[in-house]
């Protein structure tokens, strides 16, 4: 099941404000849960870790929301970037994360940044979208 | 090779990844990420010997 507005029909014609930054597309959707889906073969780095970050608190519209992070089109994330992500700034914007992986490769960048960055917002890795979103509804 | 250049304590490089994703590409990112860990983690250990 797809649970990702931007991928589906859009039969109900609500619209979802996205923003598109250089890696990744932001979007609110209807149960209030923040999407940052990363472009095909998106490298983050610091300064897009910034930019993702300030662009999910405009889209949030400056209230603490539940966040769905689809990595499973990353290719690879710097250590200063997954330290920011980990870091204080974004326990600030979001009141939990979920980590939408797929190939081993994605599985490894999200395990990696769960053991050794430890971030402090409540977070979990899934491979399922239905997953993800059930979970996340539950910090509404 | 990565693995040698490792062991040599050369941790500026880096194995190239493909689209695919698969498991040599996860072995790559780890490998990728363990070296900016060491390099970070030997960074703060030269600065506090000095």
């Amino acid at each position: 099941m797809n649970l990702n507005p931007a991928a589906t029909t859009n039969t109900d014609m609500t619209t979802y404000d996205k923003h598109v930054t250089d890696t990744v597309d932001i979007w609110l959707d209807e149960n209030g849960i923040i999407w940052m889906v990363d472009h095909k073969g998106a490298e983050e780095r610091i300064e897009h870790a910034r930019e993702n970050v300030a662009t999910v608190w405009k889209a949030s519209g400056g209230i603490k929301r539940p966040v769905l992070i689809d990595i499973r089109q990353l290719k690879s994330i710097t250590r200063e970037a997954r330290e920011y992500y980990a870091g204080e700034e974004v326990a600030n914007f979001g009141s939990s994360v979920a980590l939408l992986t797929s190939s081993p490769a994605t599985k490894v960048i999200g395990n990696f940044f769960l053991k050794f960055n430890k971030p402090t917002l409540p977070f979990r890795i899934f491979t399922s979208e239905l997953e993800a979103v059930h979970w996340l509804k539950g910090f509404i | 090779m990565l693995i040698f250049n490792i062991a040599s304590g050369n941790y500026d490089v880096r194995g190239n990844t493909s689209s695919r994703g698969d498991e040599l590409d996860a072995v790559i990112t780890a490998l990728n990420m363990l070296i900016e860990e060491l390099k970070a983690k030997n960074e703060l250990k030269s600065g506090s010997n000095n």
